[in-house]
């Protein structure tokens, strides 16, 4: 049985039938990177367009020099992690243990035939240094999940989700190396595997001999006999060290440098006896490799996916220049970049308007949370109204400082899918405030605030908490009209569509503010376009705080439109 | 005094002069303190020379109440001096009078801003009310509106639609008696088409593009038909405006000019803009968008000065103070219901004796406000004064408008008054604190 | 030797009573002219609180006008609805003030049937949240502010659209009697010198505080006490209903919200000359200290204008109550001057602004009855038509309607108040109707331009322009207009100048005599009376 590879054909089906699984999903998933609907010119461009310029686009990139600075890439951000070893290193000793520690023994020890025994011509898996290998390798590991396993115990409530996928992964992984541990320790206090073993490998001179092997290999290696009386002189211990030299030590290294399995062996001993019968060596080892199938089968469907679409988002946003992207490319990048977050966390913990978080409570904000949301999106699924107003304020929110980008182990351009959903927002009759706001003007806005009335009270919650100065007239009562806030203003110099010419100025807010028609500026566009460049306030003579005021109406505007449902009103645009 | 405990505060760093204001009177103290390699530190609101009109007054109307108006300001000045001893001028000499206003303006011309006059001739330019504006010096982009002006040529003003404040057609109407062959054009200025108000600052950023000054070359030029000169608003840029005007010559074929309107004034923004890009690199620390808050005097009589700002308090500690902080506007001066006070050293105002006075009945009354004379009395050497003539810190030193018994508005004295009080002051402490080694003594 | 015009009643004087004389006469199918020698509401009309009394203010001291300030209001509010605000009011006390009086107040008012009902210091500081925490005492009534100016243009154009014609700025100079009947009235225009005569079957003297002179000119001596009021504009509203001293009536103890400001007032001076009165820095002192009692913030507010009107207080048969001006009665007398032999020869004065309408019903009345006319008033009845060219003086409107309209060729002229060209082109419209010229101070009048906080400086500067483009000015004109303009301006700032309005002054001056030298052709200016 040791002749074949896995000792049942029907093993052997199963292999066959996870790897079929797991390349038909991985297919799959790819294929979709192809046809999801990530970007507002999807509609426009077919299937065949975007697989054409992906596939010229790797050729182009073949034949260029790209492919050195790919190297680098892969050694450094793909092996080597360096991206999450800047910014958080238990992260990368867990990812690196997992990571190598499972590569290794898929390479020596699952794949040992087929790699290893070619390699190095005397490999035999129970003789060092493969055997104290297979368990360093296993240990790390084990590390990296329960590493894994603390984090996400740990970081419960903040912006790191655990979800079912997280958890099958991680106790695949546990099943699988902690079989593998116990399978080899069974083995170690098995009377039948001993049996085995003589009757393949020794060549009794005398009846005593067996009874000599035995003696030693139950001090030498624990195994447990049945029978219980043989007789242990040290004289017939002698004989069986001398009868193991010539038969076993070849390709048995001694058990203590399996340093985990032999330990195990030891803690299992006193049910040797029931697992010796009941043949646990044997229905573990089914264990073991019937988890490493499921892991097989199930990986394109999990988060080991990123085992693929990682390396691949990392190696392409690593060379692709950001400034020429031809849109068909982009849609499907953005999809494979999709598939590439791993959920780590890392750019909401770095997002730069993640505060708001913490006073809204609109997971929407965080980038993370945003990511799966786009998921959701571009897999086509049926999103609330309620949920998508709220999908639209994160949006909103979001600065697109380009920091998560930054930060992203994927390197994945979430910027990119930041700008490219708002315009899929928009599509969706969601789209940002910025937006919707022109489709009415600011008088037309304050009859539609009106409407809202009985809101009115509570509409002074904004996003900032502000120190009412647009109620107070003490703060705009200075203006003495000389209109210098008007001409240093950046938004109102680059105005030329007389549309929003018509829309009111700095110094028209602070008079329409001292007329008691604070409503008529809540939806003007001054109001919205306003960069808080501070030009306005650092110049005017009367030290009035234009800028502040212009923000607090915002944020005041914001806390009315958040009450009107958007897509109604993006439905009826007389424009 | 308690010194404060601040980490924005440095008690070994003495600067020589703080300059309080950055109106014209502030940025010539700087610009003096710093030629004479004084460490000068300057705080005030940014927007201090934005009401500038541009064009600087040397000393035109004496007596206002007879509305005299002198062609050689010296004259004017002179009469000044024996009929109103106390007026600032009166404790300058011409020669120093003249340096100030040569020095500014030589400043000013090396930085690409051109100003031009004649040393001993007013000049009368036209404004935009279509009223004669007498004055000394104007930016060479206006001289030749004066030129044209005493010419009466046959000259073509172009204005804007939606630039609400400047119409040709009311210049050309109010002055057509005098000058029949004044005639008006309005056009769209290129861009802004169809919007129904346009802002000056805006327009001359644009005139800093070339194209936009073709393609609105191109508007006018069938229009200019036998005339000599082309007058536009104020608004031919605000970096490169002896460029500009070239430019525009040279596609117009005929001279341009500029006539000054009512702020903002694009000619103030260009005074900021060259202070503000032009007085730090050469020594000046800039507060830009601070006003100092509080002062208190240290027993060797140093000043240490609270610059609050929108963001953080500072501390600055100076040897002498130049108080340049203008009149009402500035907050030089500030006023309730009783009195008007100094809000920032509280030193004693000079004023009319109460608010029934403080105005006359009629607005346009040639004889000016009495409140236009309210101000800091100072000594020959610009120090502040209380009633009995008392110097109050000999360290404290008074320029521009702030100063008593002047009324800049109807005498027409303002820059030149600034420009010579602010030399008066900075030598001042130069001969007070000043060693013969060049030291500036404790 | 002028022309000479005929018309069956000449109303000489352009206030609320006048022109609302107009309008009843007109709609009875009587036909007039009204000789105003200065502007529409020139008068007391247009310097007032612009107060629709509830009554409550003359419970105390003058039942008859209480009543009638009650039925008026009312009657106002449903006729006249695009006049009126309807904010309802206050009577608030504040410690110090007579307790007895407030105790009496609701017996008073329920003695002239004005409702008043009283709340807790705590809900009228909910209500007001300016009131000062010295408030011990507060009740609740029916005040409304009113438009003047919208009044009494509206009441005028109706007249004018039926029948009758308005002259402006044209002063009656004499009249011509002859048999117990005045013959005909010479009257003069104060801009062109120009005389006119008017024959006319009936004449009412509705100048208000002028009635004295006017009657002079018939040889008539009435007894007239004239009493100035001054009021104070602030930059904001900061009251939503009309606030009232609760005490017997006083100086600075009403402060009404009118559009976008609130006006506090008023004092009561006795003097000798209607003519040429302006406030001064003592009234509005004590008003801004008396105000402060009620309202603390208008110690620290800013005030944009101030302003003063003459009352005409009628003292026939009543000599006894002595010469405190505000004892005398604010009730209104029609004089029949047939007594001192004059036939066709009526004086209507006193009274106020919310009982308007009824001296105007009465007087029309008599008169009527005098040319044997059956007719009987409709204005009791008839709602007060609108018009566009009038609709301006509502503060807030012109911002609205450019924004609403989002009409790119709508320039905004004046910021402080957002008055558009559009406003300037209909009055400019409505005055070539009366075949005038428009200057700045009648745009003043009839839109917002200039009653802002620039005063303006700015808006007058832009508004001088669009005059020129549109031709309406031509040469010199242009800088005596703005001059006038400014003078007009001046008078009601000069009192109130300290603080942040001084600051806007220096500014104006700098930019108008600092930059434009306009002081230099102040000889230009014609300052009018």
């Amino acid at each position: 049985m040791e002749k074949t590879l896995l000792g049942s054909p029907f093993l052997y089906a199963l292999l066959y039938v996870s790897i079929g699984i797991s390349l038909a999903g991985i297919i799959f998933r790819i294929t979709r990177w192809f046809v999801v609907d990530t970007g507002p010119e999807a509609g426009l461009i077919p299937v065949k367009k975007r697989a054409a310029s992906v596939l010229k686009g790797m050729a182009s990139f073949v034949f260029s020099l790209k492919i050195l600075k790919m190297f680098k890439v892969f050694i450094f951000e793909v092996l080597l992690q360096s991206r999450i070893l800047t910014k958080d290193f238990i992260r990368w000793i867990m990812h690196f243990c997992i990571f190598f520690g499972f590569t290794m023994l898929l390479l020596m020890h699952a794949l040992d035939k087929i790699i290893t025994k070619n390699v190095f011509t005397d490999y035999f898996p129970t003789i060092d240094p493969f055997q104290f290998l297979r368990n360093l390798f296993g240990l790390m590991v084990i590390f990296g999940v329960g590493i894994a396993v603390y984090r996400r115990i740990r970081s419960r409530g903040s912006f790191l989700a655990t979800r079912y996928a997280d958890r099958y992964a991680l106790v695949i992984l546990a099943v699988i190396i902690v079989s593998g541990f116990l399978e080899e320790g069974v083995k170690m206090i098995s009377e039948n595997a001993f049996n085995r073993m003589v009757n393949t490998y020794l060549y009794p001179d005398d009846p005593e001999d067996v009874d000599a092997l035995k003696a030693f290999s139950s001090k030498q290696y624990g195994t447990v006999f049945s029978s219980a009386k043989f007789n242990t002189s040290p004289k017939l211990l002698a004989k069986g060290e001398m009868l193991n030299k010539q038969a076993c030590a070849s390709c048995h290294a001694p058990a203590k440098t399996a340093f985990i399995s032999y330990p195990a062996s030891r803690l299992i001993k006193p049910f040797a006896v029931t697992l010796n019968k009941t043949r646990a060596d044997i229905w573990l080892y089914y264990l073991h490799v019937l988890a490493c199938f499921i892991g097989l089968a199930y990986l394109p469907f999990s988060k080991f996916f990123h085992l693929i679409a990682d390396p691949l988002t990392i190696a392409v946003n690593g060379v692709s220049d950001p400034r020429n992207v031809d849109p068909s490319t982009a849609l499907t990048r953005r999809a494979m970049e999709l598939d590439a977050c791993t959920e780590c966390g890392t750019c909401s913990r770095y997002c730069s308007v993640s505060p708001v978080f913490t006073m809204l409570h609109n997971t929407e904000i965080l980038p993370m949370h945003k990511i799966l949301t786009l998921k959701r999106l571009s897999s086509g699924k049926k999103i609330g109204n309620a949920q998508m107003m709220t999908i639209s304020e994160g949006a909103f929110i979001c600065t697109t400082c380009f920091k998560c980008t930054e930060v992203c182990p994927a390197g994945i351009n979430l910027q990119d899918q930041w700008l490219s959903s708002r315009e899929l927002l928009s599509e969706m009759g969601h789209p940002l405030p910025h937006v919707w706001l022109k489709k009415f003007n600011a008088s037309e806005w304050s009859d539609r605030m009106r409407e809202n009335e009985s809101t009115q009270n509570e509409a002074d919650e904004g996003i900032v908490r502000y120190n009412n100065l647009t109620g107070d007239s003490n703060v705009f009562a200075l203006c003495i009209q000389c209109q210098t806030c008007t001409n240093v203003c950046s938004v109102v110099a680059a105005r030329t569509d007389p549309r929003d010419a018509v829309d009111i100025t700095p110094h028209k807010i602070m008079n329409l503010l001292r007329l008691g028609l604070h409503d008529l500026t809540l939806g003007s566009r001054m109001v919205w376009d306003c960069v808080t460049c501070y030009q306005c306030q650092e110049n005017c003579p009367q030290g009035i705080r234009v800028t502040d005021i212009i923000y607090e109406l915002k944020n005041k505007a914001y806390a009315h439109f958040k009450k009107i449902d958007r897509s109604a009103a993006v439905k009826e645009d007389p424009c | 005094m308690a010194l404060p405990k601040s980490h924005n505060y440095d008690p070994k760093h003495v600067f020589d002069i703080m300059v309080i204001g950055s109106g014209i009177a502030g940025m010539a103290a700087s610009l003096f303190s710093i030629n004479r390699k004084l460490s000068t530190v300057q705080a005030g609101s940014a927007g201090g020379t934005l009401f500038t009109s541009g064009v600087l007054d040397l000393m035109a109307i004496h007596p206002i109440e007879e509305k005299k108006v002198w062609s050689n300001p010296w004259e004017a000045i002179a009469a000044l001096r024996d009929q109103a001893p106390l007026h600032p001028y009166a404790r300058i000499s011409d020669e120093d009078i003249h340096r100030a206003f040569e020095e500014m303006v030589s400043f000013l011309n090396s930085v690409g801003m051109n100003y031009r006059f004649e040393k001993s001739r007013n000049v009368r330019l036209i404004t935009s009310m279509g009223t004669i504006k007498h004055t000394y010096c104007v930016p060479e982009s206006m001289w030749h509106c004066i030129k044209a002006h005493e010419e009466k040529a046959p000259c073509l003003i172009i204005d804007f639609n939606g630039l609400r404040e400047f119409s040709g057609r009311q210049i050309s109407s109010t002055l057509q008696n005098e000058w029949p062959l004044l005639r008006s054009l309005r056009v769209s200025f290129p861009g802004t088409e169809g919007l129904n108000e346009v802002h000056p600052v805006h327009l001359a950023q644009a005139l800093e593009l070339s194209p936009v000054r073709e393609s609105l070359a191109a508007r006018i030029l069938p229009e200019i038909r036998n005339v000599r000169y082309a007058g536009f608003p104020a608004v031919l840029g605000i970096k490169k405006t002896p460029a500009i005007c070239a430019h525009l010559e040279k596609l117009l074929g005929v001279p341009v000019f500029e006539i000054p309107m009512m702020p903002a004034s694009v000619p103030g923004f260009r005074l900021k803009e060259v202070f503000d890009s032009s007085l730090p690199p050469k020594g000046l620390l800039r507060l830009i968008d601070k006003r100092v808050e509080s002062v208190t005097r240290l027993d060797n009589g140093n000043f240490i000065l609270n610059i609050g700002g929108p963001h953080q308090d500072q501390f600055i500690q100076a040897r002498g103070v130049i108080l340049a902080t203008g009149r009402f506007l500035g907050k030089g001066l500030m006023s309730d219901r009783k009195e008007i006070f100094e809000p920032l050293f509280r030193i004693p105002v000079w004023q009319p004796a109460n608010r029934v006075s403080w105005h006359r009945e009629r607005f346009l009354d040639p004889s000016g406000h009495p409140i236009n004379s309210a101000g800091i009395e100072v000594d020959d050497s610009f120090r502040a004064v209380d009633g009995t003539g008392k110097v109050i810190y000999d360290n404290l030193f008074i320029a521009g408008s702030i100063l008593a018994h002047q009324d800049w508005i109807r005498m027409k004295c303002g820059s030149g008054l600034a420009f010579a009080t602010a030399y008066a002051a900075v030598n001042a402490f130069i001969n007070n604190f000043v060693n013969s080694s060049g030291r500036v003594t404790a | 030797m002028g022309i000479t015009l005929q018309t069956q009643v000449l109303i000489i004087g352009g206030g609320a009573t006048g022109t609302a004389l107009a309008r009843d006469l007109s709609l009875r199918g009587v036909q007039s002219i009204l000789a105003e020698k200065d502007d529409l509401n020139a008068g007391a009309s247009g310097s007032n609180h612009g107060l629709l009394h509830s009554g409550g203010r003359y419970v105390s001291n003058d039942q008859d006008s209480a009543r009638e300030c009650k039925l008026e209001g009312d009657i106002i509010k449903k006729l006249m609805p695009q006049c009126v605000e309807n904010t309802g009011g206050l009577f608030v006390a504040v410690q110090g003030d007579d307790e007895r009086y407030i105790t009496d107040f609701p017996s008073y008012c329920a003695a002239c049937g004005v409702p008043c009902t009283r709340i807790t210091p705590g809900e009228a500081r909910q209500l007001e949240p300016n009131l000062s925490h010295a408030v011990i005492a507060a009740y609740k009534v029916d005040d409304a502010s009113i438009d003047p100016f919208k009044l009494s243009l509206l009441n005028m154009s109706q007249a004018v659209s039926i029948s009758s014609r308005l002259m402006r700025r044209t002063k009656v100079i004499g009249f011509d009697i002859q048999n117990k009947k005045i013959a005909r009235v010479a009257l003069r225009n104060v801009d062109t010198g120009k005389e006119l005569y008017i024959q006319a079957d009936q004449v009412v003297n509705c100048s208000g505080a002028w009635s004295k002179q006017v009657c002079e000119l018939a040889g008539i001596e009435i007894k007239i006490l004239y009493s100035k009021g001054t009021l104070l504009v602030t930059n904001d509203r900061i009251n939503h209903r009309i606030i009232n001293r609760l005490r017997r009536p006083s100086d600075a103890d009403i402060l009404v919200p009118g559009g976008t400001v609130s006006i506090i007032g008023t004092t009561s001076i006795q003097i000798e000359n209607p003519d040429d009165i302006h406030p001064t820095v003592e009234e509005t002192d004590m008003i801004v200290r008396e105000g402060a009692a009620m309202v603390p913030v208008l110690e620290r507010t800013r005030y944009v204008r101030a302003y003063c009107g003459v009352r005409p207080l009628f003292l026939g048969g009543m000599e006894e109550r002595g010469k405190d001006a505000r004892a005398a009665s604010r009730g209104f007398a029609i004089l029949d001057h047939a007594r001192e032999g004059v036939e066709n020869f009526t004086t209507v004065t006193g009274g106020k602004l919310t009982t308007f309408r009824l001296m105007a019903e009465k007087t029309a009345d008599m008169v009527c009855g005098k040319m044997g006319v059956a007719r009987l008033c409709r204005t009791r009845t008839e709602p007060l038509p609108s018009t566009e060219e009038c609709q301006w003086t509502e503060p807030g409107l012109s911002p609205k309607k450019w924004m609403r309209s989002h009409n790119t060729d709508d320039i905004m002229i004046c910021e402080c108040e957002m008055v558009t060209k559009t406003a300037i082109d209909e009055t400019i419209v409505s005055l070539r109707n009366i075949n005038e010229k428009t200057s700045l101070t009648d745009i003043c009048m009839r839109t917002r331009i200039g009653r802002g906080a620039c005063q303006g400086a700015f808006c007058g500067t832009r508004a001088l322009a669009y005059l020129f483009e549109r031709g309406e000015h031509t040469a010199r004109e242009g800088l005596a207009d703005i001059g006038n303009f400014f003078q007009e301006r001046w008078k009601g700032i000069r009192s109130i100048l300290w603080g942040d309005q001084l600051i806007q002054a220096e500014l104006t001056e700098s930019i108008h005599c600092g930059l434009f030298d306009e002081e230099l052709y102040s000889s230009l200016e014609k300052i009018t009376d």
